[in-house]
Formats: C-alpha cells, sequence, structure tokens
C-alpha cells in the first residue's frame, strides 16, 4: 500500500517499537498534566475521549466482533461509576482516596461484569432482536434502580467524589483496555467471537463452544463499560441517574458505527470524531441530543460498517498475528518432505500445494 | 463393528414426520451412502446425528454412546465432523482462519496464557498454524490461505468446508451433498479426494448424495430414504434395482446415473 503505511508497518515490526510509543505517550500525558500544558477544558476533552475509547471498544468486541445487537451499555456504565464513587466516597479514607483509587476502579468494573452475566445467558439462546430488546431493558431496570435508592441519592445524583481521574491515568487504562481486548480476540476464543458472528451454527459445529465465548465476551464488554463508568464518574464528580440513560448508550452505539465495527482502530477513530465533534456543536444545546440518535440511524443505513469497517491498524494486531504471510511461507518451506512417514499414507490428489 | 447407529429414530416437524422410526448402521472404516429423493429427510438425519435437532424418538450410538441430548459442540468432541448441504464457511474469514476455528475445542491454554501471550501460548498457537497451514496444502488451497473463504471459486469452497471439518479430527465424517453444483470433472477429483481421506485418515465417511454416479464409485452399502422411511439398504447396484427405490425416483424422473 502507500508509504507511510509501510513505514508504520516496519516500525512496529520492531519489538521495542510498542513499548517506546507507550512510555511516550504517558509520560506526554504525565507532562501535560503536571505541567498543564494544555488548559483544564482541552485536559478534560481528551479525558472523555479516552473514557469514551474504552466505551467503543468494549461494545465493539459484542457488536462488532460477536455481531450481536447489544444497545444499552449504559447500564454497566452506571454500575461501574455508582460501585467506584461509593468506594472512594465513602469507603476510603479522603487522603488515601488518589493511591486507593485503581482499586475501586477495578472493584467497580468487577461488579459491572456481574451485571453483564445476567446479559449473556439470555443472549445463550438466538442471536438478534431477543438480545436487543434484553440489554434495553437492563439499561432501563439499572436507571430505575438507582432512582429508587435513596442511600445512593436516588434520582438527585450521588457526589462527593474528589477529581481522581486525570489525563495519566485515563491514557494508562485506555492503554490496558486496549491491551486486553486485542490479546482476547487474537486467540482461541477471539476466534470463537468471529466465528459466532459468521455463522453461529457453523461455529458450533466446529466445536465452539458458543456460550463460554459468549460468556467471556459479555463479562470482558461489561467491565470495561464499567471502568470506563468509573474514570467518567471522577470526572465530572456529580452523576444522576440521567448520566446513564439510553441516550447515552445510543451515543455508545453511535461512536461504534462511526469508527467501525470489529475494529479497536475503528473505536479510537469513532470516539475521538464524535467527542471532538459534540464538543464543537456545544452552541446548538438541547439540540445536541437529537444528533446521536440520528447520526445512528443514517450510519446503520448508510455505513453500517463505519470507517474503517471490519480493517484493523497494523499497530493494533499482536506480532506474530501481523506475520502470517511470512510463517506460512516458512512453514511451506520447512516441509519439502511431505507427506511426513506415518501420518498420511498416499500424497493427496491434489498433491502438496 | 458399527461406529455409528441410528435405532428407531424419528423427527417431527408439527405435522410433517421428516425422519420415521430409522434403524441403520455405519460400519467403522468404511463408506456408507444415503440417498433419496428431494425432501426425503436426508439432511434431518445428519442434523438430528450432530445434534442441530433433537430427535423425538430413539437413539443415536456413537461408539456405543448415546447422543441424544448433547448439544452440537459436545459431539464434534467426540469425533463427529459435518460439511452442508449449502456451504457455511466463515466467508468473511481466511480460509486459513477458517481452519484454525476448527482446533477450539483442543487448546489448552488458559486465561493467563492468552492474557500474556507468553511462551504456552505462542507455542500452541504455532502448532495450530501450522497443522491449519497442513490441512490448506492437504487440500490444495494452501494459496488461498489468506484470502477470504468467501472469494474462492465454489469448488475449493466445497473442498475447504471439508478441510476446516478433518481439522476437528473426526472419526465420522458426514457429507451432506458435497458435490452438488460440480461438473463431471470437478466430482472425479472430488471422488477421489473422499477416498483418499478414508484411506490416509482412517475416517468412515457417511455420505449423503443425488448423484448416483458417486455413490456407485464410492460406497459399499447405500441406504434410500423416502417420505422419512428407510425403504431399501444394500450394496449400490442392489438398491438401484430395487422396485421401491425405481418407484420412489420414478416420481421425480431423476433415477440411476
Ligand atoms: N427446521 C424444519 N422445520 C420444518 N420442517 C423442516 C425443517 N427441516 C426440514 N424440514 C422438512 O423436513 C423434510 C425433510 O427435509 P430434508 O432437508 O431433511 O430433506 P433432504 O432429503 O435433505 O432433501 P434435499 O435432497 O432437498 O436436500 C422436508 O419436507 C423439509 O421441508
Ligand atoms: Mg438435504
Amino acid at each position: 500500500m502507500s508509504r507511510a503505511a509501510d513505514l508504520t508497518t516496519a516500525f512496529f515490526a520492531r519489538p521495542a517499537s510498542w513499548p517506546l510509543v507507550l512510555t511516550g505517550l504517558l509520560l506526554a500525558a504525565w507532562l501535560i498534566h503536571r505541567y498543564g500544558w494544555l488548559n483544564p477544558y482541552q485536559q478534560q476533552i481528551l479525558m472523555y475521549v479516552g473514557i469514551h475509547i474504552i466505551l467503543t471498544a468494549s461494545l465493539n468486541l459484542v457488536n462488532g466482533y460477536m455481531g450481536e445487537f447489544a444497545v444499552g451499555h449504559a447500564a454497566f456504565m452506571a454500575v461501574g461509576a455508582y460501585v467506584s464513587s461509593l468506594i472512594t466516597v465513602r469507603l476510603f479514607p479522603f487522603q488515601a482516596a488518589p493511591l486507593l483509587f485503581p482499586l475501586a476502579l477495578l472493584v467497580g468494573s468487577l461488579a459491572a461484569g456481574i451485571v453483564g452475566l445476567l446479559v449473556a445467558f439470555p443472549s445463550f439462546r438466538t442471536r438478534g432482536d431477543y438480545l436487543a430488546i434484553v440489554t434495553l431493558a437492563l439499561n432501563m431496570i439499572v436507571k430505575s434502580a438507582i432512582e429508587n435508592l435513596e442511600v445512593i441519592g436516588g434520582p438527585r445524583g450521588f457526589l462527593g467524589m474528589q477529581r481522581l481521574t486525570t489525563l495519566p491515568w485515563v491514557v494508562f487504562w485506555v492503554i490496558s483496555s486496549l491491551w486486553l481486548l486485542r490479546n482476547f480476540i487474537y486467540a482461541n476464543l477471539g476466534r470463537g467471537v468471529l466465528a459466532i458472528r459468521e455463522d453461529e451454527v457453523a461455529a458450533e459445529l466446529l466445536g465452539v463452544d458458543t456460550r463460554r465465548v459468549k460468556l467471556h465476551a459479555f463479562i470482558l464488554s461489561a467491565s470495561l463499560a464499567g471502568l470506563a463508568g468509573g474514570l467518567f464518574a471522577h470526572v465530572v464528580q456529580f452523576i444522576t441517574p440521567r448520566s446513564f440513560d439510553i441516550v447515552r448508550s445510543t451515543e455508545i452505539l453511535v461512536m461504534v458505527y462511526l469508527g467501525g465495527i470489529g475494529s479497536l482502530a475503528g473505536s479510537v477513530i469513532g470516539a475521538t470524531v464524535y467527542t471532538v465533534a459534540l464538543e464543537w456543536l456545544r452552541f446548538l444545546g438541547q439540540w445536541r441530543m437529537a444528533i446521536a440518535p440520528l447520526l445512528l440511524v443514517f450510519l446503520m443505513i448508510l455505513r453500517p460498517t463505519g470507517i474503517m469497517g471490519l480493517r484493523e491498524f497494523v499497530a493494533f494486531i499482536p506480532r506474530e498475528e501481523r506475520n502470517l504471510r511470512a510463517r506460512l511461507e516458512a512453514l511451506g518451506r520447512g516441509r519439502q518432505g511431505w507427506p511426513p512417514a506415518g501420518e498420511a499414507g498416499r500424497v493427496g490428489p491434489h498433491g502438496p500445494a | 463393528m458399527a461406529l455409528l447407529e441410528l435405532q428407531g429414530v424419528s423427527r417431527r416437524f408439527g405435522g410433517l414426520q421428516a425422519v420415521a422410526d430409522l434403524t441403520l448402521q455405519v460400519p467403522e472404516g468404511e463408506l456408507t451412502a444415503l440417498i433419496g429423493p428431494n425432501g426425503a429427510g436426508k439432511t434431518t438425519v445428519f442434523n438430528l446425528i450432530t445434534g442441530v435437532y433433537r430427535p423425538t424418538g430413539g437413539r443415536i450410538l456413537f461408539d456405543g454412546q448415546d447422543l441424544v441430548g448433547l448439544p452440537p459442540a459436545a459431539i464434534v468432541q467426540r469425533g463427529i465432523a459435518r460439511t452442508f448441504q449449502s456451504i457455511r464457511l466463515f466467508k468473511g474469514l481466511t480460509a486459513l482462519e477458517n481452519v484454525r476455528i476448527a482446533h477450539f475445542a483442543r487448546v489448552t491454554y488458559g486465561p493467563g496464557a492468552w492474557l500474556s501471550r507468553g511462551r504456552p501460548f505462542r507455542e500452541e498457537e504455532e502448532a495450530i498454524l501450522a497443522a491449519s497451514y497442513q490441512w490448506l496444502e492437504r487440500f490444495g488451497l494452501a494459496r488461498y490461505a489468506l484470502e477470504p473463504a468467501g472469494s474462492l471459486p465454489y469448488g475449493d469452497q466445497r473442498r475447504l468446508e471439508i478441510a476446516r471439518a478433518m481439522a476437528t479430527r473426526p472419526r465420522l465424517l458426514l457429507l451432506d451433498e458435497p458435490a452438488a453444483g460440480m461438473n463431471p470433472a470437478e466430482v472425479e477429483a472430488l471422488m477421489e479426494l473422499i477416498r483418499w481421506l478414508q484411506a490416509s485418515f482412517q475416517v468412515t465417511i457417511f455420505l449423503i448424495e443425488h448423484q448416483m454416479r458417486m455413490v456407485m464409485g464410492l460406497c459399499q452399502v447405500v441406504h434410500v430414504l423416502d417420505f422419512g422411511r428407510l425403504i431399501a439398504s444394500g450394496t449400490p447396484d442392489e438398491v438401484r434395482r430395487h422396485p421401491r427405490v425405481l418407484e420412489a425416483y420414478l416420481g421425480q424422473g431423476a433415477g440411476g446415473s
């Protein structure tokens, strides 16, 4: 392809490249945070971008890679947000909260994962509208459950969180989440996820334990959304049930289908473009909220695979998978003496290729 | 010894008796055929064996153990693989990926391994890659390894489906009209491929086929199904002359070779 693509490929082919880039990113984030290289408003937008990247990639696992249609991702975000906030505000001593913040995030993420389990079971049956209805219902149930829990503020919301989410933390969690998803996708369970998208019955008939695959995918997806919820709560420092309504879920859907299904690069692009664009459109006021649903409808009709559409940047593909062609060539060379004695009695009718 | 044994297997779809009290055996190491006119219930028999549908009656014994009630993935692990009448490849994935997925159940590494992508992970993945590529090579499909399966020529898609099924290392391979839509030369090559598979991998083959030529050339025993009932069993020659078989096929004018 293009020269730029070649250079990128060559760069990421070197083992030392990734650690270098990631350290650089973290360092930059820390410097921006520490020395105020960007003003607080700009930093906040960057943090939203990061949080949205995690949300988008997590939903992409279920909707893009696995081909299901879950529509209530804000429910998991809510669980992560409320659980982590309760921990940092009510459980941790004020001074120790910044240090223990990651712990609170992980517990919130775990709680969201458990709720994700509830959605995994209905998905065992068949795919399609059924899951959409279940996830939509879950979104509404979680929202009204919080509204009815006076101990956590009910409809008035919950506050008192310190601003524990900082740009370096966001960058750290984005990197971790994408790394986790990448390693999941490019391994056995991930292959199962793709097989389910392509043809669930055929997958099952090749020995893919589709229930185990779905269980993993839903739990992983929900926990990451919960993590994003925790980060979000500690940026805005005030959460209400309305922060996690169906409009929020729709926004996550938009980012997935804008950036591209089945693609981590697409998730990054979708989240970034949407978040920044929405900031520019601030002058529209309340009308902004109409953008997400409209955009979703247009995207589903015009380009349901999104900008990246099942393609991936080389940087997001593990080295072993990127080198497939070379590895196959090596395998082909190594088998000049085919067929190996004992394995196959005769040469195949089409000969060794 | 029969590797697969159907004992009084039945399946109803509402008012339709798709398979009725079917009893037959598939002997180990042999090539057995299941034939019958359109809608006779042949594919349904495969769907019952592989757990896609549950029989409304009867038992299905594989290697002496009842398969009824097991989920399809568990049946595959016992050693039964199949292809489909209408090709069901993972069309958007590469030919290589199609075959790699067939290794799913045999992967032993756990979460620690795929999280870290360390040595145990890479070694097992390398073995899967090598085995998958070898299956592609054996079927003459190596050059398509990194092409989307849906972009392969029709005949190669059919063979890729067999390669993918073989990658699960079955003891019993169910082929549902593998020659459908092939020209005579392709059918000839396919017959050779099936014989080679059976000889090289000690796999028992149970084959659904419309084309009598294919059945005559390959199989020792043929079972004939009509309206879900077994109407004849025997060598291809016996079956071809069987009055009830002639009658069944006459109705649609597609008898003989
Ligand atoms: N899931 C189903 N629901 C209802 N009816 C079904 C179902 N599957 C099959 N049938 C019916 O059962 C009968 C047998 O179908 P089957 O596909 O097994 O026939 P077949 O012998 O494979 O035919 P062909 O040669 O056309 O492939 C048909 O009448 C078909 O319509
Ligand atoms: Mg059929």
